[in-house]
């Protein structure tokens, strides 16, 4: 596969490597990483950051016996780490999330478009995350975002104004920005897409659809 | 005063490899030493108090001892290293408290992707140049760069304050 075109910025490979990013962004981040050999040397030197970082801080004394209460924890049984059966055709870690949640069932949204939720961020306030499944030439109608939204394509591609973004790729518009991203004509396009916000939908007539769009 | 940064971190490695090796544990006694408070300062810089700031730097160093077999002294710096168990112990016992129905084993930590070929460039001096470049930013840029790693601002509310050292960070 080629390497990705559109990356994720550097605030966002801060925020990622800070561990202060939302868990659901940070997955769709993660993914791309996996699939973008450029952002994973930027998240190596950003880790890097935060390992200076760690070793300038002043040092806060730890308890006296601080030492001697680990050390009888060194031999303590390790609690086996969670069974990962990576669904396949996915990437990681994606793939391994998924696969600890419900199997995808593809609901049907309106115009072309299906989605499967993974997460509906806290009762629908907070970060969402889904797979959005469009079917060639199948438009997400026009929306703004009350938040940041990260899309990462999976299979196929999709055009938004003059770019295209294909597999690998990951889409970062801000809070604000309207759009309209269509899949390719030629094929159906899975996207991972992460909102921080309920996506506000720009057309009055979308805009009454929604409830029964549920975008 | 402390030797000189590339000194320390060879010698951190040579720690780490033994206890991965030996379970040696006077080298993760000299490695708790070092890292155990560094770690609860970093706790507490993200506003946790002082005796949970604890709990967590002993957890992080008994993390240590249980990962350091997977340390890998051509990809990243030990400190580098110790620095991502502390970040994903505190991801996980944030979100644990976020998402209290979760069973504990089912908080994904942030995941290792499989590191690029070409990453095994001198970390030690790698580490040091980063160090240095921190020191010798004004106060207020290398205040940005420690707010973004040390607290829990919003993402966006920082992006609008980077770009600066940052686009000389990522190629
Ligand atoms: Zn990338």
């Amino acid at each position: 596969m080629s390497e990705p075109r559109h990356h994720a910025s550097d605030a966002l490979l801060v925020a990622y490597a800070a561990g202060s990013l939302d868990e659901r962004l940070a997955m769709v981040v993660a993914t791309h990483l996996a699939l973008c050999s450029a952002c994973r040397a930027g998240n190596a030197t950003l880790d890097a950051v935060g390992g200076s970082l760690l070793e300038a801080l002043a040092p806060t004394a730890v308890a006296g016996d601080a030492l001697g209460r680990v050390l009888v924890r060194l031999d303590d049984d390790v609690p086996s780490p969670p069974r990962r059966v990576a669904a396949e055709s996915w990437p990681e870690p994606f793939a391994s999330a998924l696969s600890q949640g419900d199997p995808i069932t593809w609901r049907r949204i309106g115009l072309g478009l299906r989605h499967h939720v993974i997460d509906r961020g806290d009762g629908g306030r907070g970060t969402t995350l889904r797979l959005l499944n469009a079917a060639p030439g199948a438009a997400v109608p026009p929306h703004e975002h009350g938040g940041l939204e990260l899309t990462l394509v999976l299979y196929g591609a999709y055009r938004d104004g003059s770019d295209v973004f294909r597999v690998g790729d990951l889409q970062e518009v801000d809070e604000g920005v309207k759009h309209r991203p269509r899949a390719l004509p030629s094929e159906a396009c899975v996207c991972l897409v992460a909102n921080e916000r309920p996506l506000r939908l720009t057309r009055r007539i979308d805009r009454l659809m929604r409830t029964i769009l549920r975008i | 005063m402390e030797r000189a940064a590339g000194d320390g971190s060879t010698r951190h490695a040579a720690d780490l490899l033994a206890v991965a090796r030996d379970s040696d544990r006077e080298a993760f006694a000299r490695l708790f030493t070092h890292f155990g408070p560094r770690i609860k300062s970093y706790m507490m810089r993200q506003g946790m108090g002082a005796a949970r700031a604890e709990d967590l730097a002993q957890d992080a160093m008994l993390a240590v001892w249980r990962k350091a077999g997977q340390f890998d002294p051509g990809r990243a710096a030990v400190a580098t290293w110790v620095f991502a168990i502390a970040r994903n112990l505190r991801i996980d016992v944030l979100r644990r408290e976020t998402h209290p129905e979760a069973p504990p084993e089912e908080a994904a930590e942030i995941p290792d992707p499989t590191p690029a070929a070409d990453a095994t460039s001198d970390l030690a001096r790698q580490g040091e140049r980063l160090r240095q470049a921190i020191t010798e930013l004004p106060a207020d840029q290398a205040e940005v760069i420690r707010l973004a790693y040390f607290s829990d601002k919003p993402h966006a509310a920082i992006a609008a304050q980077l770009g600066l050292p940052l686009g000389t960070v990522k190629s």
